[in-house]
């Protein structure tokens, strides 16, 4: 079966590492980074991965406007892109899921499941 | 998926080793914090200061949990909560909040 490939765009650099560490470690996929919207874009057009994990809150490019760009480009349409989040408010839910997303995903994650909560949510556990 | 015992030991070394790492990063964020609530404190009408406080209690939020620190990211998220309405009282237990949390990032080795 080919290894899973999934890029973390996140500007936070213990989120990056500690994402990291678990996709690879529990779920032995690859793991491509990017520390802004801008890069991640560039990245998911070479990379071509099989899903992204985007932070919401970043500084220049924000979550919501990374998503709507990829959602632009041909070569990273079809790319399932699940949102990263600290916010718990309802109406911030609402707005993320209205956006076309394949998933939210809430902060803080526990290192040891995040994998496990992808994989649920993308049907790669089936 | 499967976590036998040797990969769950090697995560929980990697992730202390994050923690340290990651630590002076962590306490820079609360000063900041401490300090910005401190100003919003004492001048509610300070936009600025609220808006700083509110864009470092989220990232505390969003990460002192993944360290084992739930109670902290709890904290936090109060703290983001209450400073999230321009506008809104700064809350008298707000020191006693941000103390709770100084105290729980210094102590996790």
């Amino acid at each position: 079966m080919k290894k899973r490939r999934i890029l973390i765009i996140d500007d936070e650099e213990d989120i990056r590492t500690v994402t990291a560490l678990t996709l690879e470690t529990v779920a032995e996929w690859d793991v491509v980074i990017a520390i802004n919207g801008k890069d991640g874009i560039q990245r998911a057009r070479q990379e071509q991965p099989d899903a992204i994990l985007l932070d919401v809150m970043m500084p220049e490019m924000d979550g919501p406007t990374t998503f709507r760009n990829l959602q632009a480009i041909a070569e990273t349409r079809h790319i399932p892109v699940l949102l990263l989040t600290a916010k718990v408010q309802a109406v911030d839910q609402q707005r993320f899921a209205d956006l076309g997303v394949a998933g939210v995903l809430f902060k803080p994650f526990d290192p040891l499941t995040l994998a496990d909560q992808i994989a649920g949510v993308l049907g790669w556990n089936e | 998926m499967a976590l036998d015992d040797e990969k769950l030991a090697t995560i929980q070394i990697k992730l202390d080793a994050i923690w340290k790492a990651s630590k002076p990063a962590l306490l820079e964020r609360l000063a900041t914090l401490e300090s910005s609530c401190g100003e919003w404190l004492d001048h509610p009408e300070n936009e600025d200061a609220r808006q700083t406080a509110h864009d470092a209690a989220h990232k505390l939020a969003g990460v002192l949990g993944t360290f084992g620190l739930a109670r902290g990211s709890q904290i936090a998220s109060e703290i983001e909560r209450i400073v999230s309405t321009p506008g809104h009282e700064p809350l008298p237990q707000m020191p006693h909040l941000l103390a709770e949390l100084r105290e729980m990032i210094v102590v996790k080795q």
